[in-house]
């Protein structure tokens, strides 16, 4: 049975052994995963985290002609403003107390049928959650018989918050449904979108930001390509077109993991593995893959050296800086070598999860190099932090390191990807310097956490998991 | 039937946790399924009002994962209870169960009780999000605070300094939040007491343990009634509800010449009411010429009961605005009809209740208004009809770290607020603040 046949897939830990609690060298974890014994690993005390709700709801929110409705608690929709930015393609049925014990089906089939009437959308989304999961609502018979009412597919991405311990699951079961829609097809007709026929890649999108894709899109249509933008801030025509293009090329293998090997069984197109594009050495690898197989090089070789005669001159403007790297695996190991060859010394990485699909980009990584395994967890990189505080610690949502006196540099509104998030990256770090708020709020912020804890070693909390 | 469509506010669960992490030292110990604190940490984030101690991936939560769905979570909830008041440095612990640990029969309690008895500060409020609402939340949390507090803390004896209590006013659905705590305590503070508003910078947990000594507790909403009720029946504090508060110096005027006759504190008040008034009449003097060139006369409102009843009063009392539409976003759940305040029924030719963005939109569309107050969901629909909105409800999309719309100060800021949107020569179609 292929990926996109399956009504959903195996949790990102059963198949492929996604760790979630780690704090070790990538030399010991690397040892450890050769092992035929190697353990899961769980936390003793945690933080709040994604859970892949989050994760599938901010994918599914970016496609247009699409329409999510979240089945559960109203609370389980409260993200939705944020990613759907003012617009309105999404529903909570609004489950209550009584709905938990007498089922939501009846709500559940009024708000599918609400969606269509305001929306006439290809494609509507029912996301799980836990109290649907816990009373094990039917969600299948109402799809059955709205299905044929209802002119659009009734995609099922039946997550529920607890069966897998990574949101990056979240994704994954988003990204087979998705698939499946490719696989079934439309409900109806939908016109052949320009240009037909047309020569073209995918570029396999999941959670970056606007202006980190516009980049590489950017790159990749200077080097001729017509690129097929899906699923992130693609449509339900771009995800049928999937399955024409020449071939998959994703930002983050890893995440994409499910839709690029879902596209390549079902239909024959190629997927080329590659590293992150983050940092000029990178991103000229990931063209160059693009144009072996598009059969552009010279185009593409082309586009690489007028992007590299734009570059600042070469140097090491980050000597003497410490960076402590808290991304994804694949963007945070081509992020640390990128800043590497700029000077820097690399402290440690955080991850939300290692698995047999990101570690190999660890591999280029000093085998003594710390990683800290966990979605979030700032605690343990608290504790890490008051004993040994980097200059600077990269991550969406850093804030807190000031506490501390690390200088943090956000990268929500950074492109991080392609030749000018590299040069961005540079940029942002370089004006980061200027500490003066960061001194302030170091002096005169106190932080939650109690000294003992601060004292303790930082994996403290990290067990293995006893079955 | 239809579902919810847009932003509500929240579930029950949310709306005790935007409670807690609006309270200095208080750690709420989340026992739920990973994702409910982050859910509720980018709706804040998104609306513009995170909280200032601990937030989003901050707050500590069991993360429950499948064997503790299947084989019940009490063991997991135990172990990081434990181990978080070890970690995080706070005054008050409070265990928030989440829908899933309620569904599968974690007695949360009783694990409390437990850690309570080896001497740490900490409660429990089993406040499911499947059981309501945010403002439901707000109301059943500080009623769980107020009932549970004196078992794991030391209440002071009553002292000479005389005090009151501010509940009702809901931090994370209330965007002025911040600057109308600060008004409430500025103008109470004018009769010669100590002011609990219980949130905020300075409003620490030693702030809910004067409650229960309190002269008066003032309510401004229905949401304050459960603490307020509690505080009167077990400790004696009396309660004086002002439902919406106040707007402007005629109403402000009133409710304080009421909470001074209850206290017995009418002493040097009038030169305070009578500066106040002057200072919005000085204010009035800057803003009569626009009044009457650029300012609309007629407005619709969707917000929770008690904004409503405060903006109905000032800006039809004082104004002359008529309320063409008041659409109630509080109205309690479970509740098909709900009768709205009979001070609300004499402002408005028409009051509706919702919670869903469509009939809002529907609503504000049939009623046609100048000027529409409600929350950032909105702004499609004030750009598209070209009307001026100005968001007051939640989520408003706006960061308020000092601005009132309530009191006197609060009366100042609405003119601004309107100036704002009618006057300047090039607002754009659609201006919106």
């Amino acid at each position: 049975m292929s990926l996109f046949t399956g009504r959903t897939i195996l949790s990102r830990e059963k198949r492929v052994s996604t760790l979630s609690a780690y704090m070790g060298t990538i030399g010991d974890f690397q040892r450890e995963a050769a092992s035929p014994e190697q353990r899961q690993r769980i936390r003793t005390l945690s933080q709040a985290r994604d859970d892949d709700i989050l994760a599938a709801l901010e994918l599914l929110s970016s496609i247009s002609e699409t329409v999510t409705v979240i089945h559960g608690a109203a609370g389980c929709s409260a993200a939705a403003p944020g990613f759907y930015r003012g617009g309105d393609a999404w529903y909570s049925t609004g489950l209550n107390e009584q709905d938990t014990i007498l089922g939501g089906g009846e709500k559940l089939r009024a708000v599918l049928t609400r969606a269509w009437e305001e929306h006439h959308p290809r494609i509507i989304f029912i996301l799980g959650t836990p109290v649907v999961a816990i009373n094990n609502d039917d969600v299948n018979s109402v799809v059955l018989e709205l299905e044929g009412e209802l002119d659009a597919r009734i995609i099922p991405v039946m997550t529920d918050g607890f069966k897998s311990k990574t949101a990056v699951n979240g994704i994954d079961m988003a990204l087979q449904g998705i698939g499946r829609y490719l696989a079934a097809g439309p409900a109806r007709k939908v016109p052949d979108p320009e240009p037909s026929g047309a020569d073209f890649i995918n570029l396999i999108t999941v959670s970056e930001n606007r202006r980190g894709v516009n980049a590489l899109v950017r790159l990749a249509e200077a080097a001729g390509f017509v690129v097929n933008l899906i699923p992130r801030f693609g449509s339900a025509a771009g995800i049928l077109r999937a399955g024409k293009a020449r071939a998959s090329i994703a930002v983050n293998d890893s995440r994409a993991d499910v839709f690029l090997r879902g596209v390549e069984e079902t239909s024959g197109v190629i997927s080329l593995r590659t590293g992150t594009p983050i940092g000029a050495d990178a991103v000229s690898e990931w063209l160059l893959a693009l144009g072996k197989t598009g059969g552009r090089e010279e185009e593409v070789l082309r586009v690489i050296e007028a992007e590299q005669r734009k570059l600042p001159p070469g140097g090491k403007p980050l000597e003497g800086r410490r960076i402590f790297v808290d991304l994804p695996a694949g963007e945070a190991a081509e992020t640390a070598l990128f800043l590497e060859s700029l000077g820097a010394e690399i402290t440690g990485l955080s991850l939300d999860f290692v698995d047999e699909t990101n570690m190999e980009s660890l591999g280029r990584l000093p085998a003594e190099l710390l990683i800290h395994v966990g979605d979030g967890q700032v605690y343990e990189l608290a504790s890490l932090f008051s004993k040994t505080p980097p200059d600077f610690y990269i991550a969406q949502d850093p804030a807190w390191a000031a506490e501390f006196g690390v200088i943090p540099l956000s990268v929500r509104q950074l492109a991080l990807y392609g030749y000018e998030g590299a040069e961005e990256l540079a940029a942002a770090l370089g004006r980061a310097e200027a500490r003066t708020f960061t001194d302030y709020l170091h002096e005169n912020l106190k932080s939650p956490y109690k000294e003992g804890w601060l004292k303790k070693n930082p994996n403290w909390h990290i067990k293995q998991e006893v079955k | 039937m239809r579902g919810i469509k847009g932003p509500g506010p929240g579930c029950n669960f949310q709306g005790a946790l935007d409670t807690l992490t609006r309270i200095e030292g208080v750690v709420p110990i989340v026992h739920s399924t990973a994702g409910c604190v982050i859910q509720h940490y980018h709706a804040l984030r998104a609306g513009g009002s995170l909280g200032a101690f601990l937030e989003g991936f901050e707050v500590p939560s069991s993360n429950v994962w499948e064997k503790q769905i299947i084989f019940g979570g009490a063991s997991r909830l135990r172990e990081q209870m434990k181990n978080a008041v070890k970690v995080f440095s706070g005054d008050l612990y409070v265990v928030l169960p989440g829908c899933e640990s309620e569904m599968v029969g974690d007695d949360a309690a009783a694990m409390t009780a437990e850690l309570a008895g080896q001497g740490a500060p900490v409660i429990c409020y089993e406040g499911a999000g499947f059981k309501g609402d945010a403002y439901s939340g707000y109301a059943g949390v500080t009623e769980a605070i107020f009932a549970q507090l004196p078992g794991v803390a030391a209440i002071p004896a009553k002292g000479g300094e005389r005090s009151v209590n501010i509940l009702g006013l809901v931090p994370g659905q209330d965007p002025y939040w911040q600057g109308n705590l600060a008004e409430l305590g500025r103008i109470f503070h004018r009769l010669g007491v100590r002011v609990n508003t219980f949130f905020g910078s300075g409003q620490g947990l030693e702030s809910w343990k004067r409650a229960y000594r309190a002269d008066l507790t003032i309510v401004v909403s229905r949401w304050g009634i459960r603490a307020a009720k509690l505080l009167e029946d077990r400790y004696g504090v009396p309660s004086l509800e002002l439902n919406g508060a106040f707007l402007g110096e005629q109403e402000t005027g009133s409710a304080l010449r009421k909470a001074a006759a209850l206290l017995g504190e009418e002493r040097e008040l009038e030169p305070f009411l009578q500066a106040e008034k002057s200072r919005f009449v000085y204010a009035l003097r800057q803003i009569r010429d626009y009044y009457y060139a650029h300012f609309p006369r007629n407005y619709g409102i969707a917000g929770d009961e008690g904004a409503i009843l405060r903006y109905g009063k000032f800006l039809g009392g004082v104004l002359g605005f008529s309320l063409k539409a008041a659409i109630i976003t509080d109205a309690p759940a479970g509740e098909e009809n709900p009768r709205p305040a009979a001070e609300l029924e004499g402002l408005t030719e028409k009051v509706y209740c919702s919670k869903d963005r469509g009939e809002i939109a529907e609503i504000i569309v049939d009623t046609r208004p100048q000027l529409i107050l409600a929350g950032a969901p909105e702004k499609a629909l004030a750009r598209r009809l070209g009307i001026p909105l100005l968001r007051v409800s939640s989520p408003a999309g706006r960061m308020m770290l000092n601005r009132s719309n309530l009191g006197y100060t609060g009366a100042l800021t609405v003119l601004e607020e309107l100036w704002e949107l009618f006057v300047p020569a090039d607002p754009g179609p659609y201006p919106i603040r």
